[in-house]
């Protein structure tokens, strides 16, 4: 299975054009001093997220995320949220640079991992990215917290994408779910039965009209 | 001079029962206008809702809910005030709530409709099963259903049960490599595995391509493969019925001779509008259709409109199996275990199913993944390790009819239309409590039959929306609302299509049944218009 795999922190090259003009100065990054609060607060109402915040989560989710308005909406409704959600992900992002981390990974192995604010952080922007919503589902009811970040992106899908489906598409047509996916091992014991009992071979399948 | 009419029959309602019956009787050469509070949709725009939506369990969510014509998960269109949040997923727009359900098509068993008489509790219905045979077969031909002839639906492991009087119109579906595994596994232990009939064609049939498995049958088919309600609308147009949209039925007016002499509607733009017809049948919904009747006060000489709510409450279980059995391949369920479907338990405790769900196990596990703190790397193991482990059982339970479970029209609220908004009052029964525990016993076997882990057995009882019993079918006017043909008792010309009427709610969906009955009254009102 062919996963997209851990990501290096991603240098800031990657940031976008419209990241500079917030005023996010790359020599810090470089630094490793991570981002200031201010330029994290800077134009808050323009609604185009920081570096800051794309360089974390593409840190925290492991991803090269690309999908700007899906990066924008995720950072507008987090911080709908919680209005500390920038501090937060300052605070973040100063801390995986100043202790030098390259990836989760590393993340995962280091003290940093045991702080629950910082980790609590990380779990949002992770739960945004993956489930592909903000928020807190409430069961039927018409109003929540919730905010569609994206679907088909959602990183939830990637880990078997080879195997089930992003549910509303399709792959390998009617009854392909009759096999297991490619590379499933043949379960020990008791063996399967892929006919229905009491199914007959003949199809009586008259076209309707 | 002879009395002239708008239509022949009016129809409130263009569900997939509503629509049936509209389709018949305009085939049949009648006039007929339907009424739809809601609008017009087409698939495209619900499946975009779908995948834009921040709210992907709440199947109501693609659909529009507007101030005149609400979805149920309105709080404040549908107020609780029993110990149980009472609340279905009902949808109003042109096609009804089949726009999302999961397709399944059961017969109910004789036994199902002779309750009282074979297990000495609840009610029995006042037709046979052998009067609703050949309705059931043109309600699946209607809907394409697709089934296996010859298995014993009754879960016994017997003969071929209920009875068929010809094969399924389409063949089953492939069986999921996930049922052969729990099936090769569990069925050793005693337990009887039985496919769901179910309306996603396996083939092109009536204008539908064949399933392919988009695994998103609710909130929305995106293909057309699974039945909706939109195609009996579409096919009734077609057949010569007028549909009208935001067209809210607010008043039943009674005529001479106890009949209905008019259906009165309002629209969103405020103009009430007055119609006539030989007949009327309600279609609107086991919930809106006893409120209409409530409000209109007609067919009501019983006090049992609105009473005898049934839902087949019911619980979950979800555990990982020992070895990949890749649940969400295919369609959203595919059939279950059927062992306590019937026998004599039902002296004592409700008939259980236990369905086994097939989503795409991705949103729950990584929401319970990230929940539990797994981040980095180990998140996509472990997302592809537990959803392709992933089991899912969503059992339901038999419900008797109780007077005090009822829907009622809210006494104060009223909506955009100023129409009286509901209230529900629900408590689980007793008899169905008595079951859970022998539920509970099955479901730690299933997960020790699979070596699995436990993840959770739901608390409490969820909605199973199966709406029953609010305008109960009887043959005495006296603790019934309508006649075995579905024709209320206090009034000759009103008919009410709606699962509202089932008197004894077995534990399988009841929405083929729904259909059924519609179009044996659409076969009844065809022949006295």
């Amino acid at each position: 299975m062919q996963l997209t795999g851990v990501r290096h922190w991603r240098p800031l090259a990657s940031l976008k054009r419209r990241d500079l003009l917030l005023g996010i100065g790359t020599t810090a990054f470089l630094a490793g001093s991570g981002i200031g609060v201010e330029a994290l607060l800077a134009d808050p109402g323009s609604g185009a997220p920081p570096a800051a915040f794309l360089e974390t989560s593409r840190f925290v989710t492991g991803s090269a995320l690309s999908d700007e308005a899906a990066i924008a909406r995720a950072w507008s409704q987090l911080v709908a949220l919680d209005a500390g959600f920038p501090q937060a992900v300052g605070r973040l992002n100063a801390a995986v640079h100043g202790a030098g981390l390259r990836n989760m990974a590393e993340y995962m192995a280091s003290p940093l991992a045991k702080d629950a604010d910082l980790f609590k952080t990380a779990t949002t922007i992770v739960s945004a990215f993956y489930l592909g919503y903000t928020g807190t589902f409430v069961d039927h009811s018409v109003k929540d917290d919730t905010g569609f970040v994206t679907f088909a992106g959602a990183l939830m899908w990637r880990p078997t994408i080879d195997a089930t489906v992003i549910p509303t598409y399709s792959r390998g047509g009617t009854d392909f779910w009759i096999d297991p996916p490619e590379g499933t091992p043949t379960p020990k014991g008791a063996a399967s039965v892929s006919q229905w009992q009491g199914s007959t071979p003949a199809s009586h399948s008259p076209q309707k009209a | 001079m002879a009395e002239t009419y708008d239509a022949d029959v009016i129809v409130v309602g263009s569900g997939a029962l509503g629509s049936n019956a509209a389709y018949e009787l305009a085939k049949a050469g009648k006039s007929v206008i339907i009424l739809e509070a809601g609008l017009r949709i087409p698939r495209w725009k619900i499946v975009q809702n779908t995948r834009n939506s921040s709210r992907r369990s709440d199947f109501n969510a693609p659909y529009p809910d507007l101030p005149w014509a609400h979805t149920s998960y309105d709080n404040d269109y549908l107020e609780n005030t029993g110990s149980f949040n009472f609340r279905p997923g009902m949808l109003k727009l042109v096609g009804g709530t089949t726009w999302h359900w999961a397709a399944a098509a059961w017969r109910y068993l004789p036994t199902d409709m002779k309750l009282k008489s074979t297990y000495g509790v609840g009610r029995d219905w006042p037709i046979s099963y052998d009067d609703l045979e050949p309705f059931y077969q043109r309600a699946e031909e209607a809907l394409g259903v697709v089934g296996v002839d010859a298995q014993d639906q009754s879960g016994q492991n017997g003969p071929a049960s209920p009875p068929r009087s010809k094969p399924y119109p389409l063949p089953a579906e492939g069986k999921t490599y996930m049922f052969q595994r729990l099936e090769a596994r569990l069925s050793p232990l005693g337990f009887h595995f039985v496919h769901e009939p179910n309306a996603r064609v396996t083939k092109p049939y009536d204008g539908r391509p064949a399933c392919a498995g988009n695994n998103n049958c609710m909130p929305a088919c995106p293909i057309g493969a699974m039945y909706s309600g939109i195609f009996h609308a579409d096919h009734a147009e077609k057949a010569g019925a007028k549909l009208l949209t935001d067209a809210t039925a607010y008043k039943l007016e009674k005529g001479e001779g106890g009949k209905i002499a008019a259906v009165h509607y309002r629209t969103s733009k405020g103009e009430d509008v007055r119609l006539t017809s030989r007949y009327v049948i309600v279609a609107a919904h086991g919930l809106e259709t006893p409120k209409l009747l409530l409000i209109s006060d007609v067919a009501n000489s019983s006090d049992q409109v609105g009473r005898n709510l049934m839902d087949h409450s019911g619980i979950g279980m979800q555990f990982l199996a020992d070895e990949p059995v890749w649940p969400g391949r295919g369609a959203v369920q595919q059939g279950g275990i059927f062992n306590r479907r019937d026998g004599e338990h039902r002296r004592d405790y409700a008939a259980v199913k236990h369905s086994i769900a097939n989503n795409v196990a991705n949103p729950a596990v990584a929401a319970r993944l990230i929940k539990q703190g797994v981040l980095g790397p180990e998140l996509d193991r472990r997302i592809r390790e537990d959803a392709s482990h992933w089991v899912d059982f969503s059992t339901t339970f038999e419900m008797l009819p109780h007077a005090t479970n009822r829907v009622q029209a809210h006494s104060t609220k009223r909506d955009a239309l100023g129409i009286p908004t509901l209230t529900v009052h629900y408590d689980v029964d007793d008899y169905v409590k008595a079951a859970r525990p022998i539920a509970e016993a099955d479901f730690h076997t299933f997960v020790k039959g699979m070596n699995g882990t436990l993840v959770e057995i739901s608390e409490g009882f969820q909605n199973r929306d199966h709406l029953m019993g609010t305008v109960i079918m009887g043959s005495d006017p006296k603790d019934s609302v309508v006649d075995g043909d579905c024709r209320t008792h206090d009034h000759p010309n009103l008919f009410l299509a709606t699962t509202g009427v089932i008197p004894a709610s077995g534990v399988i969906n009841p929405t083929l049944t729904g259909v059924a009955l519609a179009i044996r009254m659409a076969d009844i009102i065809a022949k006295e218009v």
